[in-house]
């Protein structure tokens, strides 16, 4: 087994479910064991229910698709009543993913985290495309004071590693990597989806009703891979990534570029078996070429 | 729900710029509910990236239908599709339709939303019971599987254009319909107006009706929180239209 430690999370394999992309894990559980993924990354979690955004929510092209769901989910007491116990039953690591509109909410959802068991590690989701973050113009990952103040309000309330997710939106994706790591981030997320647009030329509307969203899927694969190549020769620190990853091969080409972890997203949508059958070809993969574990692969890209 | 390769048995082009493929699916034929579906991989140069939604259409045998008009390139590509082609089906999801036990049945269908209402015409058949089927469109040339129908009941059509039935829209014949019925239910899939139209006759003559709606959609199985209709719900702004329907009670809806 290719087993790896992410900031202090062990896992049985190097593959996650990306967060929004894989519930709870419930209907998955439907078409396969969750115990063969190295972790499930549960949906984002606010303090209160959200609502999410007008519909439509998606829109779809040849290389992924445009969400707008706007953070939608019944809030973190649902999370810990109803999708905790489910999850109980699997021999996977589970990982929270928490938003707020202030690193105190996200303190405080740290707090309330920290004291679940089943929990056993925190992905800060600051970089959402589909909502407000708080009084910011824009990302919270878009400022590195913000990242950090986040970061450290969410590592001051729990004794679990803490992963951060970033964007891919800003000048230096490095700064704020390294803010991150300096107020305390375990591991970092790279990347979330990519601000986005999609029209209808006849209609003349957008296609999604918030107008804009978060772009995914094989198209984002290529920025992806940039950013995660920058971070891992710039900051010590390790990495999960995440960005059109659909197969064990694109997973395999993140860990060549220095990544720890990687998690399959919207490839889930189109094939409910991805994500298995991505740790069961990374596995292979090691056995075929004779490698013991991932610091064998890790980083190695010839330059 | 189940996610498999199916083998394309048929693929025919049922009227202008829509299309039918039957394939292979046992063990979804022997128990397709009406109103559930279907979500197809469309495959080949230039493929949307997420599935499509289809309602099942009908079942013979051990072979499943779905309908589809032609309007992206998604439904190009399966257009294209040839009898041997294998299609990569999740299904079933979704929830579907609930008969009731009236003494009639209404099947209301606006264009396309003919789709979904063969099979529930033909459980409500086998269960030994007659329907009124209602095809309604904008234009006559929209109309879909009136012959269909009628082997399960009376068929009313009706388009705006005239070119083929009653030239009015759907609620003239329906409404003449619920006077007449003393203890009906009604079933309609179509667009958000021929709905809204159809909730609020149900509603006039207080009879249970039940709506299939159509929502862009990624995953189809309440993962994705993608596919939102609004509802009347004090604890939920949004259900979700691929796992909490398609199937809806009219009055539930916020139109």
């Amino acid at each position: 087994m290719v087993e790896v430690n992410v900031g202090g999370l062990k896992l049985k394999n190097p593959v996650m479910s990306a967060s929004g992309t894989f519930g709870y894990g419930k209907e998955f559980a439907g078409f396969y064991d969750l115990s063969l993924l190295g972790a499930v990354v549960c949906k984002t979690i606010t303090l209160r229910q959200r609502e999410g955004n007008k519909p439509p929510r998606v829109a779809d092209f040849s290389g992924g698709m445009l969400n707008s769901i706007g953070l939608e989910n019944k809030g973190a007491e649902y999370f810990i009543e109803t999708a905790l116990p489910f999850l109980a039953k699997y021999d996977t690591k589970v990982v929270a993913s928490i938003a707020g509109g202030s690193a105190q909410e996200y303190g405080e959802l740290a707090k309330i985290l920290d004291k679940q068991k089943r929990v056993d590690a925190i992905e800060i989701n600051l970089s959402c495309p589909n909502v407000a973050h708080g009084k910011s113009k824009g990302l919270f990952a878009q400022c590195c004071a913000t990242s950090a103040s986040i970061v450290a309000a969410a590592r001051a309330n729990t004794q679990k590693p803490v992963f951060a997710k970033l964007t891919a939106m800003v000048s230096d994706v490095v700064a704020v990597a390294k803010e991150c790591k300096a107020a305390g981030a375990h591991a970092l997320t790279l990347i979330n989806t990519l601000p986005a647009m999609a029209v209808n030329l006849q209609t003349k509307k957008p296609m999604l009703g918030n107008v804009s969203g978060g772009m995914s899927g094989p198209a984002i694969k290529a920025v992806a891979l940039k950013v995660v190549w920058d971070v891992y020769n710039n900051v010590d620190i390790p990495i999960i990534a995440s960005g059109g990853i659909s197969t064990a091969a694109d997973a395999l080409e993140f860990i060549l570029c220095g990544a720890t972890a990687a998690q399959i997203g919207s490839a889930n949508f189109v094939n409910p078996f991805a994500a298995r059958d991505a740790a069961a070809g990374i596995e292979e993969y090691f056995k075929t070429n004779n490698l013991k574990n991932i610091e064998d692969l890790r980083g190695k890209l010839k330059i | 729900m189940n996610n498999f390769k199916a083998k394309v048995l048929e693929s025919a082009q049922a009227a202008p710029g829509i299309f039918k493929i039957k394939f292979s699916a046992p063990a979804l034929a022997a128990g397709a509910k009406p109103g559930r579906f279907l979500e197809v991989l469309c495959t080949g140069p230039n493929a949307p990236f997420l599935r499509r939604p289809f309602g099942i259409h009908d079942v013979e045998g051990g072979a499943v239908y779905f309908i589809f008009k032609k309007t992206g390139r998604g439904t190009e590509l399966l257009s294209n599709l040839k009898p041997g082609d294998f299609i990569d089906v999740t299904a079933p999801l979704g929830n579907g339709f609930e008969i009731q036990k009236t003494k009639e049945h209404l099947l209301a269908a606006g264009g396309m939303g003919a789709a979904p209402l063969l099979l529930l015409a033909r459980r409500i058949k086998e269960s030994g019971q007659t329907c009124k089927i209602f095809l309604a469109a904008r234009a006559g040339a929209e109309i879909i599987c009136a012959d269909e129908f009628k082997k399960y009941g009376e068929v009313f059509i009706s388009a705006e254009d005239g070119a083929k039935g009653e030239k009015c829209m759907i609620d003239a014949p329906l409404e003449r319909a619920l006077k007449e019925a003393k203890n009906a239910a009604l079933y309609a899939c179509g667009s958000v107006g021929m709905l809204r139209c159809v909730a609020g006759l149900g509603a006039k003559y207080k009879v249970n009706t039940q709506v299939s709606l159509e929502e862009k959609m990624a995953c189809g199985m309440g993962v994705c929180q993608g596919c939102p209709v609004e509802v009347k719900n004090k604890d939920t702004k949004y259900k979700m239209v691929c796992k909490d329907g398609p199937v809806f009670n009219a009055e539930d809806i916020v139109w």
